[in-house]
């Protein structure tokens, strides 16, 4: 009956809406351990700052105890509650900048889990924002009695209090379509939605690390990305970028200059990107991605107030995404749709919209670190005479088998592709040496003519494979990039792609079961191709074709009559 | 008049009886035949004694015996402070002689507020070293006004508490026996105790439609007190679902008045019970009370079990269900009355009930 998962986004609207709306920081404290333990159903919860309890419930009031202070510095796993025993510790960050710290114990022999660990941390980031807005109204007060610009600082106050309202708002508005289970993409559209309107920059991005490969964080969900900015940017690796730095190190990081900071994506910089700020989004406590804001403007710094606002959001997308029905609605309405569309279905790999793309992310960055690229294309011989006499069963069967060989052949960093029918190709990255892609074009042709054995019947079956290189036509690709701007990328890919079919298709010729190198002959003669190819094309559209002999044939006999 | 005052040995008298009564003339009367024991009590929506449960009755208990010991307070809640008054009476523990047990039985005006707020206040004090027990008082379903007695005094709007140490261990059950009907629904705007959209909808509305309430309960108070009282609302919590009874219907701003607090953006589900549900509730307080005490044989039980229980059970059902707990209590005696409210805890830091059989077992 009931939904795990599920109760602890509202414990945290509720814990919320009690502790924003508490009038100063005393009352707020008090509520806020108070309604802390009430959701996690603890008998203690208190707030340890600067070595002190400054709030707590759960001993008698006069007898509390410095075991919470040792439990808040991480020195007790454990603390004896009068009345309840030994109890487990929780504790999670209040405050980084004040040391305030939430502390939790709760008897029975059940620990902490996961989900509870997530609303903990959640309370806490609403309580030191409440707590910190609470200051900066007090040193406002303050300021406003002593300073002669009372008008000016009015203003201030206000524009605080309203920031503060509204911040409140909307991550109640966030809170809010979790717990009514929206589907997760509206719940992550919800946060880069309001980091945007209160941090007030103009680019905002939530990015996931992609579940099949962890090297690359996927973006999911984006404010003022446009389209072609967001084509090269779905896939950026971890190891770039601001928001990259952020999952990696799993803290905020500020670039306050984004232009001269080492890392930052290439695409912004051109964009003219000025400054960013990404703060790590967890799922079950492990780094899932991080959440991204960034503005065009030189003179944009990111005060501390703001990092815990974008701490505050990329902790609600945690929230959103340790909920155990969103992490499924998410696999299903996401993860496999996109798998789905990027794909091959029998054999699971990449199909030839992503192979475009992995390519174009590849040449993108070949060109950058001037590296190679490679593609090699590999087509199986006499594929068809296999399918027609054993079966399209069995046909599957070996395309499986030369998927599985394909993968286990070459290097972590290559991509396999499934092209169509019996076409393969493999991405390879990051190349130093041509040698290297001989050999491993020369393995694969060695693995795909061992004997495979399918239900006790062997079937020997060879490839005739075709390689190209990037760095063969980077002409090309600098060619295309003056051209073709945001799609340069995506042109050259095609067109290597292209070579290399060319070169499989010249290894066909000379007898198959071999590899040929797209080279300088092959360029002559694909330009010839695509030369007849263009002609006939015009010659179709000018209507050049003559009718020399037509014969007519009588369908009962046959014959030509 | 219910148990009678056994032996000499008297250390709290526990008084519960209606509204109906001239109660400081009984009060005199029960007071007279043991002289200087402290007493606390309230008014009912019907009494549990060792002979059942009735209507317009009273029931007294006397606990007392060696290695028990008892301190009573009261507090004025009237100006709805009902955290203070609790912290209030909170402090009459720190003048109970130290045992090995020790448990605050508490009784407030369930029509005073936010009840939850007593034991946030009482906890406040005590911490998590008390346990907490106890029943708002109620009126035979009048809802005008209860009653709270402390001594010989008779108030409204109180908050009354006796702590109770015993060498003996103390056992206490807390068991609804609801279910969720259909989907859950948003708590799109409350305060405290009052809901006022649900899903975005008027509170009133959804819930009247939702549930198929009868035409009578859309505009009359009483009709919909009545049916109300069989369909609670659930808000999800941790450990499963908190029930909140449904008190009244604001017909003019079609919203919902709850017993206790509502937090605005949480979930809620509406609730329905039968006979079966609520019974199998009752036998599981029992025999959880009874755990906590180890074998030792009980020698008293205090059950505070709500009004909206007795309304699913009807009259020969209520009868049913106090056989069923002094079966439980097995020769000792019971007492106890039909709530607006029911307070417990045990463990965690929440404790006030609604639509639920707390029962308090002694050893």
């Amino acid at each position: 009956m009931t939904t795990p998962g599920h109760w602890s986004a509202q414990q945290l609207a509720e814990f919320l809406a009690v502790v924003s709306s508490a009038s100063h920081e005393g009352t707020a404290l008090a509520a806020a351990v108070e309604r802390a333990a009430e959701a996690l159903e603890a008998e203690v919860a208190a707030v340890v700052q600067g070595g002190r309890v400054v709030a707590f419930v759960g001993f008698p009031r006069d007898h509390c105890t410095d075991a919470l202070i040792e439990a808040a510095a991480g020195k007790r796993t454990s603390i004896d509650v009068p009345g309840a025993g030994a109890c487990a510790v929780l504790r999670a960050e209040v405050d980084a900048e004040t040391g305030a710290t939430f502390v939790f114990a709760r008897s029975g022999s059940e620990s902490f889990e996961q989900q509870e660990v997530g609303l903990a941390g959640g309370m806490a980031r609403v309580l030191g924002l409440t707590l910190n807005l609470h200051r900066l109204v007090d040193q406002e007060r303050g300021l406003r009695t002593e300073s002669e610009e009372q008008a000016h600082e009015r203003a201030q106050l206000l524009h605080v209090l309203g920031e503060r309202q509204a911040l409140l708002e909307r991550l109640f508005k966030i809170q809010r379509s979790i717990s009514h289970r929206a589907p997760i993409e509206s719940v992550l559209d919800a946060i880069t939605a309001g980091a945007a309107e209160l941090l007030g920059d103009p680019l905002v991005g939530l990015r996931l690390i992609d579940e099949n490969d962890p090297d690359y964080l996927v973006l999911v969900s984006a404010v003022g990305i446009d389209r072609a900015l967001e084509r090269g940017l779905r896939r950026t690796p971890i190891t770039e970028g601001v928001g990259g730095q952020a999952a990696m190190e799993n803290r905020v990081v500020v670039m306050a200059d984004y232009l001269h900071t080492p890392g930052a994506l290439t695409q912004f910089v051109s964009d003219g990107l000025r400054a960013a700020m990404a703060a790590p989004v967890h799922r079950n406590g492990e780094v899932v991605g991080s959440l991204v804001v960034a503005s065009y403007d030189a003179d944009r710094r990111y005060s501390e107030t703001e990092q815990d606002v974008l701490l505050a959001f990329a902790e609600h997308a945690s929230l959103a995404l340790n909920d155990a029905s969103a992490v499924d609605a998410m696999r299903r309405a996401f993860g496999e749709a996109m798998h789905q569309a990027t794909h091959d279905s029998l054999t699971g790999l990449p199909n030839r919209s992503l192979v475009l793309d992995r390519l174009a992310q590849a040449l993108a960055r070949a060109e950058r670190r001037q590296h190679d690229v490679a593609v090699i294309f590999v087509d199986l011989d006499r594929f068809k005479a296999v399918n027609d006499t054993l079966g399209h069963r069995t046909g599957d069967r070996v395309l499986e088998t030369v998927a599985q060989r394909l993968e286990e052949v070459v290097r972590p960093s290559d991509t396999v592709g499934r092209l169509a029918g019996d076409e393969f190709v493999i991405v390879c990255d990051d190349i130093t040496d041509d040698i290297d892609v001989m050999h491993l074009a020369q393995r694969i042709g060695a693995v795909l003519a061992e004997p495979m054995d399918l239900d006790g019947r062997e079937v020997v079956i060879t490839a005739s494979l075709g390689i190209a290189h990037a760095a063969g036509c980077r002409g090309v690709v600098h060619h295309a990039a003056q051209a073709g701007g945001a799609h340069a990328e995506e042109r050259a890919a095609e067109d290597l792609l292209r070579d290399a079919d060319v070169a499989m298709y010249r290894a066909k010729e000379l007898g198959r079961s071999r590899l040929e190198v797209f080279d300088e002959a092959l360029r002559v003669r694909l330009t010839e191709r695509l030369d007849t190819e263009h002609s006939l094309r015009r010659a179709i559209q000018r209507w050049e074709f003559v009718l020399h002999y037509q014969p007519t044939i009588d369908v009962v006999t046959g014959r030509i009559v | 008049m219910g148990a009678a005052v056994a032996g000499d040995d008297a250390k709290l008298l526990l008084v519960f009886c209606s509204d109906d009564y001239d109660v400081p003339v009984l009060l005199d009367a029960i007071r007279g035949g043991a002289p200087g024991v402290p007493l606390i009590g309230c008014s009912t929506a019907g009494e549990i004694g060792v002979d059942g449960a009735g209507d317009q009755s009273v029931v007294v208990l006397a606990l007392g015996g060696p290695g028990f010991s008892v301190a009573t307070a009261w507090a004025d809640g009237s100006d709805g402070d009902l955290r203070r008054a609790a912290e209030e009476v909170s402090a009459c523990v720190a003048e109970v002689e130290s045992r090995a047990n020790q448990v605050l039985l508490l009784l407030s005006d369930g029509l005073g507020g936010d009840q939850q707020e007593i034991v946030r206040g009482a906890y406040a004090v005590l911490g998590a070293q008390v346990p907490l027990v106890g029943g708002c008082a109620g009126d035979g379903l009048k809802m005008t006004g209860t009653l709270q007695f402390h001594d010989g005094d008779v108030r409204s709007g109180a908050v009354v508490a006796a702590a109770i140490s015993s060498d003996g261990p103390i056992g206490i059950g807390v068991r609804h026996g609801w279910r969720r009907v259909g989907e859950p629904l948003l708590v799109s705007e409350s305060e405290s105790n009052r809901v006022y959209l649900l899903n975005g909808e008027p509170a009133l509305d959804v819930y009247l439609r939702c549930l198929g309430a009868p035409a009578e309960a859309h505009t009359d108070a009483a009709a919909f007190t009545h049916f109300a009282m069989t369909h609670p609302l659930g808000l999800s919590r941790r450990s499963g679902e908190e029930v909140r009874y449904v008190a009244e219907a604001d017909f003019e701003r079609r919203s919902l008045v709850c017993i206790a607090e509502v937090p605005k953006g949480g979930l809620a589900w509406f609730m329905e019970g039968d006979e079966h549900s609520v019974l199998e509730a009752s036998d599981e307080a029992c025999g959880d009370a009874l755990a906590t005490l180890g074998g030792a044989p009980p020698l008293g039980f205090v059950a505070f079990d709500c009004i909206a229980r007795r309304g699913v059970l009807g009259d020969d059902g209520i009868a049913t269900e106090v056989e069923r707990i002094a079966s439980h209590a097995n020769g000792a005696p019971v007492a106890g009355f039909y709530t607006y409210g029911e307070i417990a805890r045990t463990r965690g830091v929440s404790g006030f009930h609604n639509q639920t059989l707390v029962v308090l077992a002694l050893a």
